[in-house]
């Protein structure tokens, strides 16, 4: 009898459509790569997120899959990150990735460095 | 910074037009030979996409130096198409257009500094580097310092 696994039933982060569409964007190159998305200790509140190109997922690695396009989450940041939304921002002057941490406490002004 | 990245390189900008003593008052300009910036080349050239892009040949980028933030003064960066009489305005020295505005009481907290454009994969942004006025580490995001007076 095959031992039952343990799936999560939430996504662990959620996409917004525009951020999908970036990330499809950013995915698309001509070989497969993933994206991850982990924490650095950084910035004035002491964290700040990290995204980086990765070959494979590491073991225990989170994938996120929405409408076809798939992230990692750095299981060391996993737990800091869990239940955020990620959403991509563009205007005239700048372009970035945000996202929204319900597991905030504190953060800096700029929005980029927080703490847990 | 890492001189390999294609686009880092620095141009001192070209000071096109400078306030006359006689149109501010209250404010003390600056000697002309230290009213200076740097810009990097991916910054000049993405101004100069923004400005073919909303078909605006005056647009510039106006760097506001102003009390806030976590370290006590922080940089303002915005897009506009006026110019004001307290106004320095820079240009890259190849490529135009791609203006810079900065006011008088801004650049003398500005002056030596470096204009760049970052492209990192969690976005990209304007932001200013090597400023010789500030000191330490200042925010981590790059966007308050604090002065070394």
């Amino acid at each position: 009898k095959p031992r039952s696994r343990l799936r999560a039933t939430k996504a662990a982060m959620s996409l917004t459509p525009t951020a999908v569409s970036r990330l499809r964007n950013l995915l698309s190159g001509p070989t497969p790569q993933y994206i991850r998305v982990g924490v650095k200790n950084k910035g004035c509140a002491g964290m700040s997120y990290n995204l980086e190109y990765v070959d494979k997922p590491e073991k225990f690695d989170e994938i996120v899959e929405q409408d076809g396009v798939k992230v990692l989450i750095d299981s060391k940041a996993l737990f800091s990150i869990i239940g955020s939304e990620m959403d991509w921002h563009e205007d005239r002057l700048s372009s970035k990735f945000v996202f929204k941490n319900p597991n905030i406490k504190d953060a800096c002004g700029c929005g980029e460095s927080f703490n847990i | 910074m890492q001189s390999k990245e294609p686009g880092t390189s620095r141009a001192a900008a070209v000071l096109v037009s400078a306030p006359m003593e006689d149109e501010v008052e209250d404010v003390e300009l600056l000697p002309a030979n230290e009213a200076t910036l740097l810009i990097t080349e991916r910054a000049a050239e993405k101004l100069q996409s923004i400005s073919t892009a909303e078909n605006d040949p005056n647009l510039a980028l106006r760097i506001i130096v102003e009390s806030g933030g976590c370290h006590g003064y922080q940089y303002k960066l915005e897009l506009t198409s006026t110019h004001e009489v307290d106004d320095y305005h820079f240009v890259h020295p190849k490529h135009q257009p791609a203006a810079i505005l900065v006011d008088a009481v801004s650049l003398g907290l500005l002056k030596g500094s470096t204009v760049d454009f970052a492209t990192e994969l969690i976005g990209s942004h304007f932001r200013i580097l090597d400023n010789p006025q500030s000191k330490g580490s200042g925010c981590g995001c790059g966007v308050s310092w604090e002065a070394n007076f």
